[in-house]
């Protein structure tokens, strides 16, 4: 009955090939194409105000960040991100391990799972702003409600992965609940957890920056997005976007490296670390 | 002196008596009731103000007013159509690169570490880019829901053709099979289960950033009309809305799921019963 709700696609199955080392020459060059294109393609175009050029959008990052009003809006940001995915996690890993262990509780559950799973969260959104104002409340709100959900999901489908003569050996052998939730349930549901609270991660940054670009006055960097956008400062977005993308790829850096340490004995990440 | 069959049926007896007496389904079914009448009470009894969280009675009310309005189907039309383009362009895209690298050894190891890069994006912040871009119209819409949806589905189509057994790659090449009759006969199907999952996942996030689209800039559909009815204060309207949107993502999820019973029938048994897939 848990099927219906599934974990989360990873990149774990990506094949690797072993020893290719001649394809490097092509990552650098997709990479020089890219640049070469940004740069080039809004000339061509002659729009410039609308698709500012590469070095444009340099230029652009130098101001944000030597102008010193946007300090506060990126720790604004990075605070709530932070603190909406420790809760959100909290909350899910609690909400799993309470429903994940009982299996009548988990059948009797999963419609009202999938139902919460197939609503689009981010419509709460302007309801959230709307009972918590515009301040940082709201946006960590939000977040809280859209990421704790896959640690919640995974954390209920991990806790039943072992299979049915694994639970019947640790009965056999006299285990208590409390033994075979440590020393069965937990450690093979943990992979699939780290899984959920990387994508958390994700998640409660999309919320924090959907509440800031809708509500004017919260500050961050959305909001920092949606201003120098209806300015049609595009050198500027641009650049807010960029940092953006920096933050995003080092936060999931950061979980890669705690899931590899946390699940180190599951092939996925003795595959990754080769 | 009993014999082991007598000993066997008596302790079945045993853990029958103890197992739960009434089906968890009878609870789901009371889940229900029970919520609404927390709701009901929390609301009527003003323990929480109505311009917070609306009476159920007032959302019942705002059902008919909310449908019957001036130019409604034309809103539920617009976003529809949004979501369907955007999934639509956003798989067959993610789909198209997924079947690409996938294919190649050489693309694949230049391209792996960009993989993380494109998980990582969160694709709203393009929002304001995107209407300043497109305008308020649909093209905007479309391309913000594509973007949405095109990773799950590539990462899935990518992940899931180096699923098929290494053995039976063998074999077909043996058999002297060409690279495309490997690829259609073989790991596309054993790709398919996983792609599927990436479909789903795809469908939502479609549906998020049609909705974030038309929460920060558009004239029309669902999501701009939630945002009248809440700058008018109109909450038992605006969770009328929130309804429908639960129904879009129902649609969405059961659609695929069916679709995936019917194209990937060969793995309906698995599905039902996950604890029997190897780990």
């Amino acid at each position: 009955m848990t099927s219906a709700l599934r974990a989360r696609p990873t990149k774990a199955g990506v094949a690797k090939a072993e020893g290719d080392g001649s394809s490097w020459w092509i990552s650098v060059g997709t990479i020089l194409i890219f640049a070469v294109a940004w740069e080039v393609g809004p000339r061509l175009l002659e729009d410039r105000t609308l698709f500012p050029t590469l070095s444009d959008t340099l230029s652009g990052l130098v101001r944000l960040v030597t102008a010193g009003y946007w300090w506060e809006d990126l720790t604004s940001t990075l605070l709530s991100v932070v603190l909406a995915w420790m809760i959100g996690c909290s909350v899910g890993l609690a909400a799993g391990i309470a429903l994940g262990t009982v299996p009548f509780v988990r059948t009797a559950i999963t419609p009202y799972a999938i139902a919460v799973q197939a609503l689009p969260k981010i419509v709460l959104a302007p309801l959230f702003i709307g009972w918590l104002g515009f301040g940082p409340q709201s946006k960590i709100a939000i977040a809280v409600v859209i990421c704790f959900f896959p640690v919640w999901i995974d954390t209920m489908v991990g806790l039943a992965l072992p299979k049915a003569n694994e639970f019947k050996l640790m009965q056999s052998l006299n285990a208590t609940r409390a033994q075979t939730f440590w020393k069965l349930q937990l450690p093979s549901a943990v992979p699939l957890i780290m899984v959920g609270v990387k994508h958390a991660m994700l998640l409660a940054f999309t919320g924090v920056l959907v509440a800031e670009i809708l509500s004017a006055s919260a500050g961050g960097l959305g909001t920092l997005t949606k201003e120098f956008s209806s300015q049609l400062n595009m050198p500027l977005t641009f650049a807010v976007v960029v940092v953006v993308v920096v933050i995003a790829i080092t936060l999931v850096s950061i979980m890669d490296v705690i899931e590899r340490r946390v699940v180190f004995w599951s092939e996925e990440s003795r595959s990754r670390k080769s | 002196m009993t014999t082991i069959q007598e000993r066997v049926t008596e302790l079945r007896a045993e853990g029958q008596t103890r197992r739960w007496t009434i089906s968890p389904y009878v609870v789901t079914v009371l889940i229900a009731p029970v919520l609404f009448g927390v709701w009901y009470y929390l609301t009527n009894s003003a323990v929480v103000p109505s311009i917070l969280l609306p009476t159920p009675q007032s959302v019942a009310e705002a059902v008919p007013r909310v449908i019957g309005a001036n130019g409604f189907s034309d809103h539920v039309m617009r976003t529809v159509t949004e979501i369907i383009l955007g999934f639509a362009l956003g798989a067959l895209v993610g789909f198209a690169l997924g079947m690409l690298l996938g294919s190649s050894i050489r693309l694949r190891t230049a391209y792996l570490p960009f993989l993380s890069a494109l998980e990582a994006i969160p694709t709203v912040i393009l929002a304001p880019v995107i209407i300043t871009w497109f305008g308020f119209g649909i093209e905007g819409k479309v391309f913000q829901a594509a973007i949405a949806c095109f990773y799950a589905v590539f990462i899935t189509t990518l992940s899931g053709l180096g699923l098929a057994e290494p053995n039976s790659v063998q074999l077909m090449r043996s058999l002297c099979a060409s690279k495309w009759q490997i690829m259609r006969k073989l790991k596309i199907p054993a790709a398919l289960p996983v792609i599927f999952g990436g479909l789903q996942l795809g469908a939502t996030t479609a549906i998020i950033g049609a909705i974030v689209s038309e929460f920060v800039g558009s004239d029309a559909g669902l999501g701009y009309l939630l945002q009248r009815y809440r700058s008018g204060f109109d909450t038992p309207a605006v969770w009328v809305l929130i309804g429908i949107f639960l129904i879009f993502g129902l649609i969405s999820y059961l659609t695929l799921w069916l679709a995936e019973r019917k194209i990937v029938f060969w793995r309906a048994a698995d599905i039902a019963r996950p604890d029997l897939e190897k780990k």
